[in-house]
């Protein structure tokens, strides 16, 4: 029996795992895009949730669905097309119109008006197509993706990083807290990369491997489960904790502080009434004094407070009460801090390349400079210059459609290979594609041209080169149908033989 | 990447005390928790993991087939989500299903993957069917084990260096097809198992009868007893064989070896140890080849008994091609320790005028000998040598 190369094969820790990328993707998208507005805010989290990860896994299932079955380019783009024309109708009336009984013109007319009406700088309905597109994307990245625990942990971060970027975002400015969902995030987390790992484990070829297990889903999905809950109970606990730690460690300090006004503010006072008997007159000593008296009020104001904060009225109403002033402050400090800790690590980062001999020679030559600030400032700009060297080959369509040419050139070969196999005979491991040459032909007699079309095809592919035109793919497939058929017809043959 | 992480968690925490922030203190918090389980839970991991082979036959001739089952235990709570066995494999000995190995960068050899899973105190075992294809002496393993977390978010790895050993005997050919002269083929023999005095041992003193000759009497018990006493020998209870085999393929060493022609010779060999010890000889086996893991030449003494047997042909799979010397020179040396009488077998691929004349010194000190030549070029006439000449014909592909 031939074999056929089939993407859709399903494999059910496979499935798991991109089910729960879906489902981390989803809890970091939900309070993001709940937050953006009020009317999307006025939307139910679950109803969000449940329309961006069926987006996300139709798309997901689409493009696999496409490639399993070979569908021709034109076909593909007309069926993405009409998937996100439906998509963002599901999501406008789903997420925004659900309670209304609105006609499909009016849904369309909608977005168009809000569009036009000066009002509205981003129409609702736009964000709502945004996240429409953006759940899109991610079912199709998803398609491509090799599910390995490293691509769960690369999303993990991501999902990570859009939590703490919330919180200093939203929930600084509204109060608004994605609890609920970063549990979701976490419980999805553990569950997706233990998925992947089961399915890396078993991708080892040769062998035998573990077939999926329900107790041990089971069983792992209660450990998950568990260990969620723990993070939960101890994170809940902690944050008082940690307060009380924070508000003592900030009593401490105050107290040093007003100690060591204490020390030092008779002496200050008694300089300051010896210089005003000595300078009667002077306009800037007696300015001087009078801020000094307004510092001795300020310090015996935070006195109070810290004594507040250790006695009567708690440590949680004094940080509330200083939290505007402090938050900006903090907030700022955050924002330096966060620069020089970008600069700190890429100063280690130049260091450890240093060390490791591994840069550039670009690099070399900057770090051998000395400055290490230049040094940053080149290195940030190569970044930039790979990022956007990067976005070109995205959007480079006629590079890519030759990557797929190559994707295509290889795959008639393993199929090459696979008939050969069904007729008993196949291709040593140790045998290269042109010392099997003349096998096919032995194989495939009268057909030298095809045979030496596709084996060519495939070791320039195998080195880097791409198709340059569609004709160069076409002429393959050319080759490839008639050796199909020849191979098709023997095996056929070699069936009716064995039934005889 | 974990310190990184830790890092920058306990950066969240302290930025959520300072600022006062619940929800980033409880998202660092429960971070730090799961990191912290899964850490812990790798770190025990190949605690109590255990992995065993085993063979039903360790010994085997080429084309036969050996049970293996492979055992993996935990024996601790902690179950093990995961746990990946790569045993290092010799593809000579590999399973029937030759897809079963995955590839190496070596091409002899494969790795045989299984991945289990076990629950608390479980054993699981999984079964293959060996075909031994070459001869030879392999060697199994090391295994590397790879497990981690329940989570599967931090790896452990651990290399078990526990090699075992399988051999494969050289195939025994019909010994007709080495064409022996049938009456006799290794020399002076009459009996399938004669009883031979070795006078150089005498044991006692007996009284004379009529058949004993007249060298045999002790003249100064004689003198004593005033009847004619005989000497009594102690008995050798059977004749001697030596296989001398020549490793060489090529007259100089530097024009390399030829594989498919030194199997053949090893294949002789052991048809005429296996023969010889059937017959009753007592055989041994001296080689100018080393043993596989070894530098030497080796030198095996006569015996007669079945495990002599067993040690001769394990000998023969251990035989590579490395040459320790010259041949001719190692005989000279070797064969002077080799019991009187014994019948010596010279097996070669070569035939130089210096091992002619090596044989007609040997010779000359009363060896028996027979010279079985796979060589081409036919052997020059030895007087006094029984020489056997069977040119070794490649079997085409």
């Amino acid at each position: 029996m031939m074999k056929t190369f089939s993407p859709i094969r399903l494999n059910s820790w496979r499935e798991i795992a991109i089910l729960m990328i879906v489902l981390m993707d989803v809890s970091w998208i939900t309070p993001w895009f709940r937050s953006l507005t009020p009317e999307t805010y006025a939307v139910d989290s679950v109803r969000i949730l449940i329309i961006i990860s069926s987006i996300i896994l139709f798309s997901h299932i689409l493009i696999r669905s496409m490639d399993y079955l070979r569908l021709k380019k034109s076909i593909r783009q007309g069926l993405m097309v009409a998937f996100l024309l439906i998509g963002c109708y599901i999501g406008i009336k789903t997420l925004l119109y659900a309670k209304e009984s609105i006609s499909v013109s009016e849904l369309i007319s909608r977005p168009i008006k809000s569009f036009a009406d000066i009002k509205y700088l981003i129409p609702v309905e736009f964000l709502v197509i945004i996240a429409v597109l953006v759940a899109f994307w991610r079912g199709v990245s998803l398609a491509q993706e090799h599910i390995g625990p490293r691509s769960v942990m690369s999303h993990f971060w991501i999902g990570i990083i859009m939590f703490v970027v919330f919180i200093f975002i939203i929930t600084l400015a509204t109060g608004e807290n994605a609890g609920e969902f970063f549990y979701l995030f976490l419980f999805s987390t553990l569950m997706g990369v233990s998925a992947a790992r089961m399915t890396v484990v078993g991708m080892v070829r040769g062998g035998t491997k573990n077939r999926f297990n329900r107790s041990w889903f089971l069983g792992i999905l209660l450990t998950a489960l568990i260990v969620v809950g723990i993070s939960f109970l101890i994170g809940d606990a902690s944050t008082y904790i940690f307060a009380g730690i924070g508000g003592l460690f900030f009593g401490i300090l105050g107290s040093i502080v007003i100690f060591i006004w204490v020390i030092i503010s008779p002496v200050i006072s008694f300089l300051t009434t010896i210089l005003g008997d000595l300078f009667q007159n002077s306009q800037s000593l007696q300015e001087l004094g009078d801020n000094l008296q307004k510092l001795n009020a300020l310090m015996r104001g935070l006195g109070d407070k810290i004594s507040d904060l250790i006695g009567k009225s708690g440590i949680g109403n004094i940080v509330s009460k200083w939290a505007p002033t402090v938050k900006t402050i903090i907030l700022l400090s955050v924002i330096v801090l966060f620069i020089l800790g970008i600069i700190l690590w890429m100063t280690i980062k130049l260091w450890k390349d240093r060390e490791r001999r591994l840069v550039g020679d670009e690099e070399k030559t900057i770090i051998r400079s000395g400055n290490i600030l230049q040094s940053i400032l080149d290195i940030l700009l190569q970044r930039w210059n790979r990022t956007l060297n990067s976005l070109e080959q995205l959007t480079d369509f006629r590079k890519r459609q030759r990557i797929k040419a190559a994707a295509r050139i290889r795959q008639v070969y393993a199929e090459l290979m696979e008939l050969c196999e069904s007729l008993g005979q196949p291709r040593h491991a140790a045998e290269t594609p042109l010392e099997f040459v003349p096998n096919l032909e032995r194989i495939f007699p009268g057909f030298h041209i095809e045979i030496n079309l596709i084996t060519q095809a495939y070791l320039d592919v195998r080195y880097g080169l791409l198709p340059e035109n569609k004709n160069d793919l076409t002429v393959i497939e050319s080759a490839w149908t008639k050796l199909h058929k020849t191979g098709a017809k023997r095996l056929q043959e070699q069936k009716q033989n064995r039934k005889k | 990447m974990l310190n990184r992480g830790l890092l920058l968690i306990f950066i969240l925490i302290i930025i959520g005390v300072m600022m006062k922030e619940s929800f980033l203190i409880t998202l660092s918090t429960a971070l730090l928790v799961t990191v912290g389980v899964a850490r812990w839970w790798q770190s025990r991991s190949l605690v109590g993991v255990n992995y065993r082979r085993w063979f039903h036959y360790t010994r085997g001739f080429p084309g036969e087939k050996i049970k293996l089952q492979l055992e993996a235990e935990n024996r601790k709570f902690l179950p093990i989500s995961w746990l990946r066995i790569q045993d290092d494999w010799e593809r000579a000995v590999g399973p029937e299903d030759e897809d079963i190995l995955a590839p190496s960068h070596i091409q002899e050899r494969g790795f045989l993957t299984n991945v289990f899973s076990l629950r608390w105190y479980e054993k699981a075992r999984r079964s293959y069917v060996l075909v031994l294809r070459k001869r030879g002496i392999y060697s199994i393993g090391p295994a590397r084990i790879d497990t981690g977390d329940l989570f599967g978010i931090f790896e452990k790895t651990k290399e078990i260096s526990q090699n075992q050993l399988l051999t494969v005997f050289p195939t025994i050919l019909p010994f007709n097809k080495l064409e022996f002269p049938a009456d006799d083929p290794f020399g002076d023999r009459r009996s399938r198992r004669r009883l031979f005095e070795d006078p150089n041992r005498p044991m006692g003193v007996r009284e004379y009868r009529p058949d004993d000759g007249f060298r045999r009497v002790h003249w100064p018990a004689t003198a004593r007893t005033g009847q004619l006493q005989v000497k009594v020998f102690q008995p050798t209870t059977g004749q001697v064989m030596m296989v001398c085999m020549n490793v060489s393929t090529f007259a100089r060493h530097w024009e390399g070896v030829y594989p498919d022609l030194l199997e053949y010779l090893i294949k002789v060999a052991a048809t005429i140890i296996n023969e010889g010890i059937h017959e009753g000889y007592k055989v041994g086996l001296v080689a100018n080849g080393c043993l596989a893991h070894a530098d030497q030449p080796f030198r095996i003494p006569p015996g007669r008994s079945q495990q002599q047997l067993v040690v001769l042909l394990q000998a023969l799979a251990g035989v590579t091609s490395v040459t320790t010397g010259n041949f001719e020179r190692f005989l000279l040396r070797e064969i002077p320790r080799v019991q009187y009488g014994a019948t010596l077998i010279v097996l070669t691929t070569i035939i130089t005028p210096e091992l002619a004349s090596t044989l007609i010194q040997l010779k000359q000190h009363e060896r028996r000998i027979t010279l079985y030549s796979l060589s081409e070029d036919t052997p020059p006439l030895i007087p006094g040598i029984q020489t056997i000449h069977k040119p070794f014909q490649p079997t085409i592909k």
